[in-house]
């Protein structure tokens, strides 16, 4: 990191509802580039709509989010979410709980499309990105086979390539094993660990998993009805919460 | 009431004409619904109100109304108008224009049943509005709608006989020539009836095996 101390993501006193409902209130975040942040808590905290506000999936009320410097505009028509052109420049990727792969395409096809037809590469340069990333994320001899005939760590897999052949500065992980059966798990999540290891992409991981939000993070933060609760380095927050609802929350999902 | 089986296969040559015109008809009208039809399927998505509803009211338009009444008034309202289409233009407009509604709904349905996930994914990978329709909404959106598109083609067919209405020489027309050259009835319009099954019938058994074939795929 060039400089690791300016903020890539900036959440200023940003407001959301869906309807009468309160997602968010007066939510401050600086993440800065290269960080590695899991966000944990429980159903309804918020947690994923922080990705989706980032990903430009959802409109915001009130307050700004800034990636990179260039301001997301918060969004009145909220009804036409889907109909707003992509935001240009902010190079942020998302990887979903449900995969979203395109099922009329094979595995390689889901992942070149964008790269072709959205960052112009030509089809060769494409394909051999994604024999790259396929690579990295341990998915052999699959190429063109539809995501119906995939496990779903196989279509995880292929996800997280798809997301990664748009070389993202900030990738965005939003529960991404908790529609995996169980024994699929472990190896999903070593693919993460081994991209959270290696490469200085800033990462965003939405997760269930308390082992691997220790292994993988730099920071945790620790979210209930709509705001940050505490926050620290995973140690602490593991290992000593100052929070009676994080202590409790981590009871309860630890077993302990 | 008697048939005459000898003068059925005399006119059938004449008839046959008139089929072709009927096939010519609905083949265009058809190819102008489906591409109406997504325009209008479009418009119900657009960014911009005005586009939803004038789509919306638009197909509300066309369906509640006879196509008997919309075929008069493009045949003898737009000339008024100074438009001038021949017959054939006129009635080929007309089925397009009235089918594009339904064919609007049925697109509807299918791109109401692809999953919200899939725009998500569209526009985390930053394609534009084009693309998404096309690369991605779209070819999940159709293939299950075909044998509903082949329905309304069936039932388009069906209702060429209005054209004999604005002097399209088409199937019905041929046989009410014959019935004014010959004064016989029960031959022209049993053979229309028997052309009309024969088409239709194979046509329904051609989407019926599409269906199977988009089905499995």
């Amino acid at each position: 990191m060039g400089r690791p101390e300016f903020p890539i993501i900036q959440f200023l006193k940003v407001s959301k509802w869906y309807g009468d409902t309160q997602i968010l209130e007066d939510f401050d975040l600086e993440v800065k580039a290269g960080e590695k942040v899991a966000i944990i808590g429980p159903s309804g905290s918020g947690k994923s709509t922080i990705l989706r506000l980032l990903m430009g999936l959802e409109p915001y009320q009130s307050g700004r989010i800034l990636i990179s410097g260039n301001l997301l505009p918060s969004e009145k028509e909220s009804h036409a979410i889907r109909r707003r052109p992509p935001a240009k420049g902010h190079e942020v990727g998302l990887v979903f709980q449900h995969f979203n792969l395109f099922p009329h395409m094979t595995a390689i096809e889901n992942v070149i499309e964008a790269p072709i037809r959205v960052l112009k590469l030509s089809s060769e340069a494409a394909r051999r990105r994604a024999h790259d990333l396929f690579e990295k994320v341990g998915l052999f001899g699959r190429d063109d086979a539809y995501p119906a005939q995939l496990s779903g760590g196989e279509q995880q897999r292929v996800a997280i390539a798809r997301a990664l052949a748009m070389q993202p500065k900030v990738l965005l992980f939003d529960e991404v094993t908790s529609a995996l059966d169980p024994e699929l798990v472990e190896g999903v999540l070593n693919v993460l660990r081994a991209l959270a290891a290696e490469s200085g992409v800033t990462m965003l991981v939405v997760t269930h998993e308390m082992a691997f939000a220790r292994d993988v993070s730099d920071r945790v933060l620790f979210m209930d009805k709509g705001k940050i609760v505490e926050q620290g380095p995973p140690s602490l927050i593991f290992s000593a919460p100052q929070n009676e609802r994080t202590r409790s929350f981590l009871r309860e999902i630890l077993g302990k | 009431m008697t048939f005459d089986a000898q003068l059925a296969f005399r006119i059938l040559p004449l008839l046959l004409r008139g089929l072709v015109v009927t096939l010519e008809a609905t083949l265009a009208g058809f190819v102008f619904a489906l591409a109406g039809g997504l325009v209008l399927a479009l418009g119900y998505r657009a960014k911009s109100w005005p586009a939803r509803a004038v789509s919306r009211s638009l197909v509300e338009f066309l369906r509640n109304t006879p196509l008997l009444v919309q075929l008069y008034f493009l045949f003898y309202g737009l000339p008024l108008l100074g438009v001038r289409f021949s017959a054939m233009i006129t009635g080929v407009l007309g089925l397009g224009v009235y089918y594009s509604a339904y064919v609007a709904e049925v697109y509807r349905g299918g791109v109401d049943a692809v999953p919200a996930g899939q725009w998500d994914a569209a526009r985390a990978l930053r394609f534009s509005r084009a693309q998404t329709w096309w690369r991605i909404i779209l070819p999940q959106a159709i293939p299950p709608v075909i044998p509903v598109l082949g329905n309304y083609l069936i039932g388009m067919f069906k209702e060429t006989p209005l054209l004999a209405t604005i002097t399209i020489p088409e199937l019905l027309s041929a046989a009410r020539q014959v019935t004014g050259m010959t004064y016989r009835y029960s031959e022209p319009y049993t053979m229309v009836a028997l052309i009309f099954l024969a088409a239709s019938y194979s046509t329904s058994l051609f989407f019926r095996r599409l269906e199977r074939k988009v089905g499995t795929s």
